[in-house]
């Protein structure tokens, strides 16, 4: 059979194609082929914003409507990433405005996303529809406005976790009054109170809003308020939780509960009072995801919300649940499948002792047959829990354990918890994210290397004896992306002697390890399609090869260098006086 | 009440008298009818085996939407599954006649059901060489060009 299929008949059969990775097949079978799939791609996924330029995607992929970008490296969480870094979400949204007008959906993850951006996006794109900020930082509501006022047929508009300079609450009243497309609003980041009547008037010409997440500021009142104009919602995010109301205003708000039927997922509830609990219990039955990560609600008050919630498949917590909740959790919640569990601060605040240990989860991971990923933080951890964990559940997908305090041993044997982590990457075979912490020697590494063949993000902190640790790591783990090390004693060697294997991953970060700043100059010029980045905010006077260096962010491009680079960032490309050895940096 | 018949001709010469109603699914074959009533058909880039495939589908789903006027969920439901066995049913080759045929008498249904058999079939190989193998597909690309876009697919996209 000869298959020359017209490109129409082509282009419809790829309409059926979702997933990018099938995509990108399609692309390699032959030239056909590939003009038809980058003519009609359109989402798109650049996981480094620095890895290819916007204009070769923009180029590539006129058609995209949905552009997800991901910008600065993971640890910018634990504020590992300086500011003024780099991430710029500007170039990216200039060339879209350019090349892309029929973009309608940007997703954007640790970004740097000013005003003049958000302008741009609201002057550029005449039908745009879904705005999602995740950890960015840049902006002001007032580039909130730009958007409210001129997107008319905005669907979603979403603030994760987002650094916003808060200028009030009326950002929220330039939706225009023909507004009626609104599926999720979430601004639970911002810290201004917004006007009731404004969002009561936006929520109740939203037919179809379906998400809804307040911040703190919106009172219990206000929410009730709000639910009684929105019971089909299917995910809320409340407000404060902790205003006094009357005996009518708590009947008037339970009924407004009672009322929401489609209801799968809660959050917010910031400090919730625990006489307040009871008004959650119409909801928990419905209930997949609870996130109590701001409710500072502790034992037993969480006992009759948990149990409860039969029904749920994820929940997120402070360790003020302890040992005890988490196992009402694992008698209650039979179809959890993720786990994350959060430091209160407690322990230091006051006299309030969490008793938080490995108990916790290892009740959870013998109650929930479904649990697959898990973030655990605690202050103590022993092999045997994790052994037991592994045996359990062997189908973890992601596995994060943050023991708190550096260099703990097993608290039990007082040995390293090599053998532990042995048994979670023996045994789960699926295991695709793994944070390791606690004490820990080489054979840990030699473990994770020889085991975690689907790895593909691996997070270290304060481990390890030698070099050889990142050897095992680097050769082995062969499905590995992404690697991420801080304040752990490896060096030069590994690095140079895996040189190669940095190219078939997506970045490694290094902090506070033991790499020169003349094996950074040699990886940079032996690898080309490595950018290799030294960042460093105190500079030396004169810098020998054999000199530390405080950071190293190492990622794979086809864009070369970037153009943004700030003063503490140092690269053999834009240091050009660098590259010779022993020469004094200027 | 009698049913307007008309007769539609394979490659082969082989002649289908088909109901009109069913024959109309096809825009094509709506449009002819209609500005030439009364003469069969000729459908020379069909062979009967297609043919009689495309009109088996046609048959199907004229049945169903006539169903009384009820399109209770359930029935929609086995029209579904129905689509999906008669799909599955057909070979790699014939499938792609199909899916022709659909085309060239533009049957949006049927285009849209066999497209989709086809999309699955590509999420279901691994690489590129298979979804060449299972199509037939000549690589044109050179060496170099594979691997420029190897890099872009693989690097951040």
């Amino acid at each position: 059979m000869d298959l020359r299929l017209p490109s129409k008949v082509l282009e419809h059969i790829l309409s059926f194609v979702d997933s990018n990775e099938d995509r990108n097949s399609v692309s390699l079978v032959c030239k056909s082929w590939f003009e038809t799939e980058r003519r009609t791609r359109k989402r798109v996924f650049v996981r480094n914003c620095y890895a290819v330029t916007p204009e070769a995607v923009a180029r590539r992929f006129p058609e995209t409507r949905s552009l997800t970008l991901k910008g600065k490296p993971h640890f910018a969480d634990y504020n590992l990433v300086p500011d003024g870094w780099g991430g710029y979400a500007w170039p990216w949204i200039e060339a879209m405005a350019a090349k892309c007008p029929s973009l309608d959906e940007l997703r954007l993850k640790r970004m740097v996303v000013t005003d003049e951006c958000l302008e741009k996006i609201a002057a550029s794109f005449k039908d745009f529809k879904v705005l999602v900020l995740t950890s960015c930082e840049g902006f002001s509501t007032d580039g909130l406005a730009a958007i409210a006022v001129a997107c008319s047929n905005l669907r979603e508009l979403e603030l994760r976790e987002c650094i916003v300079e808060d200028l009030g609450g009326d950002w929220l009243s330039y939706f225009p009054e023909t507004l009626t497309s609104l599926v999720s609003l979430d601004f639970s980041c911002l810290d201004s109170e917004v006007k009731l009547s404004d969002l009561e008037r936006l929520v109740s010409r939203s037919p179809n809003l379906k998400s809804l997440k307040l911040n703190r500021a919106v009172s219990l009142d206000a929410l009730g308020s709000l639910l009684r104009l929105a019971p089909q919602l299917v995910e809320l995010g409340t407000g404060s939780f902790s205003d006094k109301l009357d005996q009518e205003a708590v009947s008037k708000l339970s009924q407004a509960f009672s009322e929401m039927k489609e209801l799968k997922s809660l959050s917010g509830l910031w400090d919730v009072l625990p006489e307040y609990i009871p008004l959650l219990y119409s909801v928990c039955p419905g209930l997949t995801s609870l996130n109590l990560s701001y409710a500072t609600v502790q034992m037993p008050d969480l006992v009759e919300l948990l149990t409860r919630c039969s029904n749920l498949q994820k929940l997120w917590v402070m360790d003020l649940i302890e040992d005890k909740g988490l196992e009402v959790v694992a008698s209650s919640c039979k179809e959890l499948r993720e786990l994350r569990v959060f430091p209160s601060g407690a322990e230091g605040l006051n006299d309030t002792n969490v008793a938080m240990t490995e108990q916790g989860l290892v009740s959870v991971s013998e109650g929930c047959p479904n649990l697959e990923s898990v973030l655990y933080f605690c202050v103590q951890f022993t092999n045997a829990a994790m052994v037991t964990i592994a045996r359990n559940r062997p189908n973890l997908t992601c596995f994060r354990l943050c023991v708190m305090e550096p260099f703990s041993p097993d608290h039990k044997t007082q040995q390293p918890l090599d053998e532990g982590f042995k048994a979670i990457v023996e045994r789960c075979k699926d295991l695709q994210r793994l944070s390791v912490s606690g004490l820990l020697t080489n054979k840990a590494f030699e473990y994770i290397g020889t085991h975690g063949k689907k790895l593909r993000m691996l997070s270290i902190a304060f481990a390890g004896d030698s070099d050889l640790m990142l050897h095992h790591l680097l050769s082995g783990c062969e499905s590995l992306n992404k690697l991420e090390i801080r304040d752990c004693p490896f060096g030069d060697t590994a690095l140079l002697e895996n040189a190669a294997k940095l190219e078939t991953m997506r970045s490694l970060w290094m902090s506070s390890c033991c790499v020169s700043f003349g094996a950074c100059k040699l990886l940079s010029q032996k690898m080309p399609k490595l950018n290799v980045e030294v960042i460093d905010e105190h500079p030396l006077e004169t810098r020998p090869d054999s000199s530390p260096v405080e950071r190293i962010y190492i990622y794979r491009t086809l864009a070369g260098p970037r153009l943004d680079m700030p003063e503490f960032v140092w690269t053999t490309q834009k240091n050009p006086e660098i590259g010779v050895s022993h020469l004094a940096i200027k | 009440m009698s049913k307007k018949m008309i007769v539609l001709k394979s490659s082969e010469g082989v002649s289908f008298v088909v109901e009109e109603a069913v024959a109309r699914q096809s825009k094509i074959i709506s449009f002819l009818v209609e500005e030439f009533p009364d003469r069969e058909l000729p459908l020379t880039n069909m062979t009967s085996e297609i043919l009689r495939k495309t009109i088996e589908y046609c048959k199907k789903h004229v049945v169903e939407d006539d169903g009384g006027g009820d399109s209770s969920s359930s029935s929609s439901g086995d029209l579904k599954e129905w689509d999906v066995k008669f799909v599955a049913e057909i070979d790699q080759p014939r499938l792609m006649d199909l899916l022709m045929a659909a085309n060239y008498l533009d049957i949006p249904s049927l285009l849209d059901v066999t497209c989709q058999k086809v999309a699955d079939t590509i999420a279901a190989c691994n690489d590129e060489k298979e979804i060449r193998a299972t199509f037939n597909i000549e690589n044109d690309f050179t060496e170099e060009e594979v691997e420029a876009i190897r890099m872009e697919n693989q690097y951040p996209i």
